[in-house]
């Protein structure tokens, strides 16, 4: 599943409801709402029950925030969360509970007629319901900031961000920076006081705390340093896009360039792979460095991640024209199309 | 021809086609490798195998998609019980299953005979080491990267590995160790699957089975990679325990079954 496929997962639903409800106005009757409660909402719970409970009561179809407060929209991201997702950042039955409890929902369809209402209400408070979707996919990614920054506080108070024979992760990142920027080995390290045994030690102890970090806290320190280091074209949207991320807010930089035509360059590496080609070449061909390369996806990762959710129909005619333009372009790549039922 | 009999014979298209592209793909991988074992650029070897990865990866997608834009619907069209209809599902989840695990297997052989290949041309090509201070030699140690040793005038002597040394190590290192630990990635992956095919929430048994089949997998590929990263030889239950460390966290602590027997991690 590619990222707008994912995007498109966890708001779709969403959508469909606030839309449906927006259009209802209070009344909130619809007989056919209980069809796709859940389907797509992108989260894990049951949702063939769902299904049946709707057919069960018109509960759901009730206009009802309970005790909600659409101007503490972050609290209801929260509860939406844990109604409904498993997992890591997802809720329990006991932490579903406690929010049934706290906002005096009665059950399962209650809940879902609530969800319902206050989307509706947040969709007319910002305009849309995409907006809402998007102040809802910030909301999450700020979540995931905090846990890695816990992450990496917990890395370091274990020891792991250490400096390792003298040289710190930033060091040792800005130092790899340079190498694969081009500079020569022997007199960066001649300038850095380090011979090339300790360096060797280094790396391999950095690689080795960084292949056991399942929390990626290192790669991500490792990751802000080789950027912050940077001296690729690309550098500084790179350093705008981490402290942005960093901060959960909105870069301030406009992008150096249009979605479409970055879609176009993971396009153009795509098919490059599909055929086997050099990487590197590919991107040599599109006039960018791997530098300029991991600068940039870095920037128009974060800024689509902020973006996307609100102009999904744009990004989604835009990837159909962009794939078709692909496909024309490299007729012969796909293969074993002979296949068929 | 009814809907299932068209479903078998498109699976064994499928099956037949990815074994044909993984022979031929071995061919000439072989044949490129055996012009680079005593040196050069090997990278044309990973993009050709990145190519036919993306080759397999569309075959084996193809399989599911196939199922969802006209096989179940045919299947139930045609007056099947549902049973059936699932049974044939499964018979398709499984080959994909199996043409992944195929697939694999494939691109770690032929970077692990890359590698193999090297290494052999490089311990051909190894020379004594030669102490600057008095002139002593010593046998090249083992290892992939520099090595200081103090000799015994007390002059320190450094083991350099030359390129061919160090690409064995920087092309083997993830192959050969996992092709050292194939049976145990292969008892992990089948756990895993299990788990899940379970869905959340799932028995305790699938939940241990699948920690005990990750636990076997990390203490052997760890051990096997020590060979190329010494320093992981040093603390392997404390190298294990970090790589399981997100499991638990993020897979293990959210099964019910699991905190309810009071997190039991193995470690």
């Amino acid at each position: 599943m590619g990222f707008l496929d994912k995007l498109k997962g966890m708001f779709g639903g969403a959508k469909a409801k606030a839309e449906q409800a927006m259009g209802q106005g209070n009344h909130g009757h619809n007989h056919d709402h209980g069809h796709d409660h859940g389907h797509d909402h992108g989260h894990d719970h049951d949702h063939g029950h769902d299904h049946e409970e709707a057919h069960a009561t018109d509960a759901a179809d009730q206009f009802d925030l309970a005790g909600f407060n659409p101007d503490d929209e972050e609290a209801f991201f929260h509860a939406v969360q844990q109604m409904e997702s498993e997992g890591m950042f997802g809720g329990t039955d006991e932490s579903r509970a406690e929010i049934m409890s706290r906002y005096g929902i009665r059950d399962r369809m209650h809940w879902q007629g609530v969800r319902d209402s206050v989307y509706s209400v947040l969709a007319r408070k910002h305009g849309s319901i995409e907006e809402v979707s998007q102040r809802e996919m910030n909301w999450r990614m700020g979540q995931m900031q905090r846990q890695q920054q816990a992450n990496t506080a917990g890395a370091a108070a274990k020891g792991e961000l250490n400096p390792v024979e003298g040289i710190t992760l930033e060091k040792w990142a800005a130092m790899n920076a340079a190498i694969v920027s081009g500079a020569n080995v022997e007199d960066m390290l001649k300038a850095n006081g380090i011979d090339q045994g300790k360096w060797e030690r280094a790396s391999a102890e950095w690689n080795a705390r960084m292949a056991r970090d399942t929390t990626f806290s290192i790669t991500t320190v490792y990751g802000n340093a080789f950027q912050a280091a940077s001296q690729g074209k690309y550098g500084n949207y790179a350093r705008e896009a981490n402290a942005a991320r960093a901060a959960n807010r909105e870069m301030t930089m406009e992008p150096p360039m249009t979605i479409e035509q970055y879609w176009e360059l993971l396009y153009e590496q795509d098919y490059g792979s599909k055929q086997g080609k050099d990487p590197i070449a590919v991107l040599k061909a599109s006039g960018l460095t791997v530098v300029d390369w991991t600068d940039l996806s870095s920037y128009m990762g974060y800024y689509m991640n902020r973006t996307v959710v609100r102009n999904w129909q744009q990004f989604n005619e835009m990837h159909e024209r962009v794939k078709a333009k692909f496909a024309a372009k490299y007729p012969g790549v796909t293969s074993d199309v002979d296949i068929r039922f | 021809m009814s809907a299932l009999a068209r479903w078998d014979a498109f699976l064994a298209q499928i099956q037949g086609r990815h074994a044909q592209v993984r022979a031929d793909a071995e061919a000439e991988g072989r044949a490129f490798i055996a012009t680079v074992a005593g040196g050069g650029d090997y990278l044309p070897l990973s993009h050709q195998l990145g190519a036919v990865k993306h080759r397999l990866q569309d075959l084996e997608r193809k399989i599911m998609d196939t199922w969802h834009a006209q096989v179940d619907d045919a299947i139930l069209g045609e007056g099947n019980p549902v049973a059936v209809r699932d049974a044939a599902c499964a018979k398709g989840i499984a080959i994909g299953h199996a043409l992944e695990d195929a697939r694999d297997e494939f691109e770690i052989g032929l970077m692990a005979e890359l590698a193999r290949a090297r290494y052999a041309a490089a311990q051909a090509a190894l020379r004594p080491i030669v102490c600057g201070g008095c002139g002593a030699t010593y046998q090249p140690p083992h290892a992939f990267r520099m090595i200081e040793m103090a000799c015994a005038c007390g002059a320190t002597v450094r083991y350099d590995p030359d390129e061919l040394m160090r690409s064995a190590g920087a092309i083997g290192t993830h192959p050969i160790s996992q092709q050292a630990a194939v049976a145990e990635w292969r008892a992990m992956v089948a756990a895993d699957r299990a788990r899940r095919a379970a869905r959340s929430p799932a028995p305790l048994h699938l939940i241990q089975a699948d920690e005990a089949a990750q636990i076997a997998y990390w203490y052997r590929y760890l051990a096997a990679r020590a060979w190329f990263e010494p320093e992981l030889g040093r603390d392997p239950a404390m190298e294990v325990q970090k790589r399981m460390e997100q499991w638990y966290q993020y897979t293990a602590d959210h099964e019910a079954a699991w905190v309810e027997a009071g997190r039991p991690r193995a470690v």
